[in-house]
């Protein structure tokens, strides 16, 4: 569904993704998890069209989105949930919601159909929804970003960091939330610091360090792997099953 | 029926009868420039209340409606209602053409840029002597009439501003509350989410723009033919500084905070006479004070004051 071959974003003389190739097959949910700088907000951006790629492709269902702009790439089934919730404060949860269906065109019916669905989904939104989205705790503001992401009824969801900032017991909830979206059908890639976590829902992986891919493979795999534990998880050693994984310049 | 058409109600009710009660000539001319001056201001909120964005040049569209229409109607005598379309459609496209780079600044940058497109427009008002009449102004701009109606100032030229001011602000309410004025509001509030939700930024912004430039065309028209005398200098960087004033008084991003803004801004110089002299210095004070007292404008600061009054009570 989602193919990078070779991509790279620069900002200036600095070269943020060096090479990166990926893949996303429908229906799964893959992680990109890296260290700080690593690269995985920049690709982001890229995937998204909100920075442009210097060199490489990024083709979704088979079409190059190239030269795309984020209205026609949000327009063609990708969605995206930014870093730190980015919602928009002053304006009310529903204003919000409304917000992530500016793309699409729909009967005020079907709008109104979403909007149920996603107060379903997210029930708290519900029970919020002429508040201003600032007032709204750091848990609901991710569900209300991934909600209004959703609105615009996305084939690809691609969320960046959204366990940040939050207590472990919301990060639990909202990882719940993206595997229910995932077994509803949606495929999801989720660039994410805390490996642990995004590991563990996911069903294929890759490491980024420096702009570059240095590890993929199957998310067990990867959480199993020592290195990866080492430099992400924290955990106690365990049976290595490198060979299992593709280990990228080795 | 619900609060805002009640206000609605309330607020054209009060200009009628305003209309119909007040004889002083004087008086209703005031008013008259209270409602041109909304008109100004609305398209302006639009803009830096809604949109975000800063202009400092919007002088220029006003002076581009009054002088259109004053050439088009007075020079080559066509009929003003004509001169009008045609006002608006040269507004709009100047605004075109000079937002399409322009909004790509920001901040400070698209503050000067604006600043600098308003000086140009209000250097070629003074020098295009032949078409604009130069800096000794422009004479014999015809009067406004529609069938057997003539708007010589005075009732009905009254009634003809406020009935334009009440179609802007019921456009500028279905604007706001369409898809289109909660992009705006995202844009405001945070442009790369908006972006990133396929809000397209910079054509929105464009379009914001262009309606507040057709919005002080029009203001211009209407000035042009009740005042039937115009010259440079009632469009250039003072006129714009006043538009500003007007909207950040009154309180961005809000539809009655223009109408409050032109009411103060048009009503404080015509109070102030009796201090001579010393009458822009007390305009200053009382405008600084207001700023100091009430940052978020006057609409949202009374309103404030008025819930916090009515919590404690």
């Amino acid at each position: 569904m989602l193919e990078l071959k070779n991509v790279q974003c620069r900002y200036g003389r600095i070269t943020a993704v060096n090479g990166v190739s990926l893949a996303v097959s429908k229906g799964e949910l893959v992680s990109i998890i890296g260290a700080n700088g690593a690269g995985k907000s920049t690709l982001f951006s890229a995937i998204c069209g909100l920075v442009t790629a210097w060199d490489g492709e990024i083709r979704f269902k088979g079409a190059s989105l190239k030269g795309l702009s984020p209205s026609d790439i949000v327009s063609r089934g990708i969605s995206m949930v930014p870093e730190g919730r980015q919602i928009f404060a002053p304006l009310s949860v529903m204003d919000n919601l409304l917000l992530g269906s500016y793309c699409v065109k729909q009967t005020r019916g079907a709008r109104k159909r979403e909007i149920a669905r996603m107060m379903e989904l997210f029930p708290i939104l519900g029970e919020r929804r002429d508040q201003p989205a600032g007032t709204l705790s750091g848990g609901e503001q991710q569900m209300l970003a991934i909600g209004r992401a959703l609105m615009a009824k996305p084939e690809l969801l691609v969320l960046d960091e959204p366990s940040m900032g939050l207590a472990p017991k919301i990060v639990k909830m909202i990882f719940d939330t993206i595997q229910q979206l995932r077994a509803e059908g949606v495929t999801i890639v989720l660039v994410e610091q805390n490996a642990g976590a995004a590991l563990a829902i996911a069903d294929r992986g890759y490491v980024l360090e420096t702009g570059k891919v240095v590890l993929e493979g199957s998310a067990g795999a990867l959480l199993c792997d020592e290195g990866v534990k080492q430099a992400y998880i924290g955990g106690t050693p365990h049976s290595p099953p490198r060979d299992e994984l593709l280990l990228i310049g080795a | 029926m619900d609060k805002e058409r009640v206000h609605n109600l309330l607020f054209v009710g009060v200009v009628v009868v305003t209309g119909v009660v007040v004889e002083n000539t004087y008086l209703l001319q005031v008013m008259t420039f209270i409602g041109i001056n909304t008109l100004l201001a609305l398209g302006l909120n639009m803009l830096m209340g809604y949109a975000g964005q800063v202009s400092l040049g919007h002088g220029a569209f006003y002076g581009i409606g009054a002088y259109a229409t004053a050439y088009l109607s007075g020079t080559l005598g066509i009929s003003p209602w004509l001169a009008l379309v045609c006002a608006i459609f040269l507004a709009v496209g100047v605004a075109f053409v000079v937002g399409r780079p322009t909004l790509k600044l920001s901040g400070y940058y698209l503050g000067m840029g604006t600043l600098g497109f308003g000086m140009i427009v209000h250097i070629l008002f003074r020098e295009a002597g032949s078409i604009t009449g130069g800096a000794s102004g422009f004479v014999g701009i015809p009067m406004l009439t529609l069938g057997p109606l003539l708007f010589e100032g005075g009732q009905s030229y009254f009634y003809l501003v406020w009935a334009v001011v009440f179609g802007a602000i019921f456009l500028c309410r279905r604007i706001l509350d369409s898809k289109t004025g909660r992009a705006l509001a995202a844009i405001h509030g945070r442009e790369n989410a908006a972006v990133a939700l396929g809000v397209d930024a910079h054509s929105l912004k464009l379009t914001v723009f262009m309606f507040s430039a057709a919005l002080g065309a029009v203001a211009g028209f209407l000035y042009a033919h009740f005042v039937l005398f115009i010259s440079p200098d009632s469009f250039g960087f003072m006129a714009s500084v006043k538009m500003v004033t007007m909207v950040v008084i009154g309180g961005m991003a809000s539809v009655w905070g223009a109408l409050i803004g032109a009411v103060v801004i048009t009503l404080l110089p015509e109070v102030l006479h009796g201090f001579a002299d010393h009458e822009m210095i007390v305009f200053g004070l009382i405008l600084m004070g207001v700023m100091i007292v009430m940052p978020q404008g006057l609409t949202k600061g009374v309103m404030e004051r008025y819930a916090r009054y009515k919590k404690r009570a």
